[in-house]
């Protein structure tokens, strides 16, 4: 007697292709000073800060797991977002490597984005938009929000971030992300004391990236 | 077209399920729409779950049916089933129309093997 087999595929949340109508992340801060402050109502998709509420390809619930289910370290490796993840598509922060041990300007950092590689993933890699980078931002630190692991080696904290985001009201300026308390800045793009992280989509097939 | 052997019979054009055949029971030949052997031409359906893009999957019972077994395809998660929003025991019944959870401990892929009722 012949037999009949259903195939059913299960889709990450935004259908598998798209994150439209994703809430933005929350901002990580826990601590409240008042009723109907951020740290009292936590507004913001997933469980906290560094924790999904859908697992990934690779089973994991963390954030930053890396591409074997366990954390990738800085340097030389990649950091995987997976707050970032659609189903289809996952961005991966590189390296914090690019400025040198005194940063650069801003058209360096893109070239040095644009240059940058890691392992077999040798192509793709950009500067971070600003909202990429804010995206980082934990705010239940003190200070330096980007003071956490995986983010949190040696120096990063005192270092603020270049953004590829031009200031569209003097476009010889460019937005970066100030470390101290994770604010979005702006200052002329010769500015040479600023560092930066390369940042890449990655394709997800299976437990796959590309 | 008495002794007419099978080859050389009339191709049938498109079939309504109405159509007679023959079949023997009780030693005897005897007639039956072709529609009827329906539920004996799927007797038991699988349904192949790709569970790797999310753990989590859906989907609405097409027949009344039983679950009666999961297989692993891909790696070796804790399955757990749902129907109707309540905890599914293995062969129990599943009504057309019931949605049915499945959530995978990992990524995987699982296979259910099924019966209609």
């Amino acid at each position: 007697m012949a037999n009949l087999e259903y195939y059913l595929k299960a889709q990450a949340a935004g259908g598998g292709s798209s994150s439209s109508g994703a809430k933005v992340l929350r901002t990580g801060l826990l601590t409240s000073q008042r009723t109907g402050d951020d740290g009292d109502i936590q507004a913001g998709r997933d469980v906290n800060f560094d924790e999904m509420t859908t697992a990934n390809p690779f089973g994991s619930v963390d954030r930053w797991s890396g591409t074997t289910g366990s954390y990738l370290s800085f340097p030389g490796n990649t950091i995987i977002d997976w707050s970032t993840f659609d189903g289809t598509t996952v961005l991966g922060y590189g390296g914090y490597s690019n400025g040198g041990a005194s940063g650069s300007n801003w058209n360096d950092a893109i070239d040095d984005a644009l240059a940058y590689s890691d392992g077999t993933y040798t192509s793709g890699w950009r500067l971070p938009n600003i909202k990429e980078l804010q995206n980082l931002a934990n705010f239940n630190y003190a200070y330096y929000p980007l003071d956490y692991y995986p983010f949190n080696i040696m120096g990063i904290q005192y270092r603020n971030l270049w953004s590829a985001t031009t200031v569209q009201s003097g476009t010889h300026q460019g937005f970066y992300y100030e470390a101290t308390f994770g604010r979005t800045m702006y200052t002329a793009k010769t500015q040479t004391a600023i560092y930066s992280i390369p940042v890449r989509e990655f394709t997800v097939t299976g437990t796959v990236l590309t | 077209m008495a002794n007419s052997r099978i080859s050389n019979l009339p191709l049938a054009t498109a079939i309504a399920g109405t159509e007679p055949i023959a079949i023997v029971q009780n030693s005897e030949t005897r007639q039956l729409a072709l529609s009827a052997l329906e539920s004996f031409i799927i007797p038991e359906p699988s349904f192949i779950c790709e569970l790797v893009d999310a753990q989590e999957l859906t989907f609405y019972a097409p027949y009344d049916m039983k679950i009666t077994s999961v297989e692993d395809i891909l790696n070796s998660p804790t399955t757990t089933l749902e129907v109707a929003s309540s905890a599914y025991t293995l062969g129990g019944n599943i009504t057309a129309g019931q949605d049915i959870k499945v959530t995978v401990s990992t990524a995987s892929v699982v296979k259910l093997n099924a019966t209609k009722s």
